[in-house]
């Protein structure tokens, strides 16, 4: 007698005949694509990765320690999908930062390490010596002590058909950091 | 004779499927979908973000905001998960404000209830009687009868690790009633870490 064993060809038959609504909460799917569906009041936990068209998304750089002596740039860059278009930029202080003596703090925004392309230098910090956790500075109003937020070049290179990688640097102009943890981040949409 | 098949043949048959399957009017529920691919669909309905790469929106209830005299008008409440940066705030108009005389209507959005934190009080309307229905009034540049914008304030907490509850306050300057209006207050934020 052959083989009762179902087979997959059988087993993807059996699933694509199904066309009914399946109950199948504690199943997780790894790995698995989900193409041309519809995605309905679910819950978007985790990390993810956007590369196509229809939604706002955002990718920050890991969280940055900006510890240091004397006048100083820490510079973080954040890799861009294909065809994203950049409609906000800055960094959000996930830990107080500390300077020993007032200094100005600033923020400006690259192509290159330490370019202006995107946006020229504002200050988060202007002659003071502290920003609190959880300020942000950026492109669409939130500003630090030194109560002013960056704003895009014009004629700034917003968009690019290709990936590209955006660069963020944030400098102090003189006596040490002693405390202090930023990300940075840039919210984009891909338009293609 | 059966030819019934035990969940753990059926596992591995699905596990080893690694083909493309068309699933037309099947819906599973309460599914997980873990580091796998999204493409090419619609997300309908009610989501919720709590995780990074994506920005979130969260609202409060449709809100009335009638009452007597000067006062809160409407105390409008949004949950952020943890994690969450701000990135815009503000109130909808779901139904057109009525008030009995010319008043000034403010809008607030703080961290405590009719708190200024996030952005001081600023003017939806300005010694006038009625706000139009759809009007909408936030930090990125839409404006009420007033024609005045939301800001965030400087050193605002715009992110926080932990869980919070923002507090949207729209307020009546003016002795007159408000007979009629209903908001919803948003935010849309993305998580951060």
């Amino acid at each position: 007698m052959g083989s009762k064993r179902v087979g997959l060809a059988r087993t993807q038959a059996l699933f694509e005949g199904l066309k009914r609504s399946l109950t199948m909460s504690g199943t997780t799917f790894t790995g698995a694509t989900l193409k041309s569906g519809t995605v309905d009041s679910c819950t978007l936990k985790g990390d993810h990765v956007v590369t196509g068209t229809g939604v706002d998304a955002f990718k920050r750089t890991d969280e940055t320690s900006i510890i240091a002596t004397g006048a100083t740039n820490k510079d973080v860059s954040i890799a861009l999908p294909a065809g994203a278009m950049i409609i906000d930029v800055g960094i959000v202080v996930s830990d107080a930062v500390v300077i020993n003596s007032a200094a100005d703090l600033s923020v400006s925004v690259g192509t290159a390490s330490g370019g202006t392309q995107i946006c020229t230098a504002a200050k988060l910090i202007s002659n003071n010596t502290a920003a609190g956790a959880g300020e942000a500075i950026n492109v669409i109003g939130a500003s630090g002590e030194g109560a002013s937020s960056l704003a895009f070049v014009a004629q700034a290179p917003l968009w690019d058909s290709a990936a590209r990688t955006i660069h963020i640097r944030v400098a102090n102009s003189a006596n040490n950091i002693t405390a202090g943890k930023v990300y940075g981040f840039i919210r984009f949409t891909v338009v293609k | 004779m059966s030819r019934r098949i035990g969940l753990a043949r059926w596992e591995a048959l699905l596990e080893d499927l690694k083909r493309s399957l068309s699933g037309t009017d099947t819906t599973l529920n309460g599914v997980t979908i873990k580091s796998g691919e999204i493409e090419d669909c619609t997300l309908s309905n009610d989501h919720t973000v709590t995780g990074t790469g994506l920005c979130g929106v969260q609202r409060s209830d449709e809100t009335s905001l009638t009452r007597t005299g000067a006062g809160i008008m409407g105390a409008m409440e949004v949950s952020l998960p943890a994690g969450a940066l701000i990135i815009d705030a503000g109130v909808i108009i779901s139904d057109a404000i009525v008030i009995g005389g010319n008043s000034t209507v403010t809008v607030r959005v703080g961290t405590g209830a009719d708190g200024e934190q996030i952005c001081a009080a600023a003017n939806l309307m300005s010694a006038d009687t009625d706000e139009t229905v759809k009007t909408v009034m936030n930090v990125i540049g839409a404006s009420g009868e007033a024609g005045v914008s939301l800001a965030f304030a400087a050193q605002a907490p715009m992110w926080s690790s932990s869980t919070r509850t923002i507090h949207i306050t729209m307020r009546n300057g003016d002795a007159e009633n408000t007979t009629a209006g209903k908001a919803y207050g948003f935010v849309r934020f993305m998580i951060v870490a």
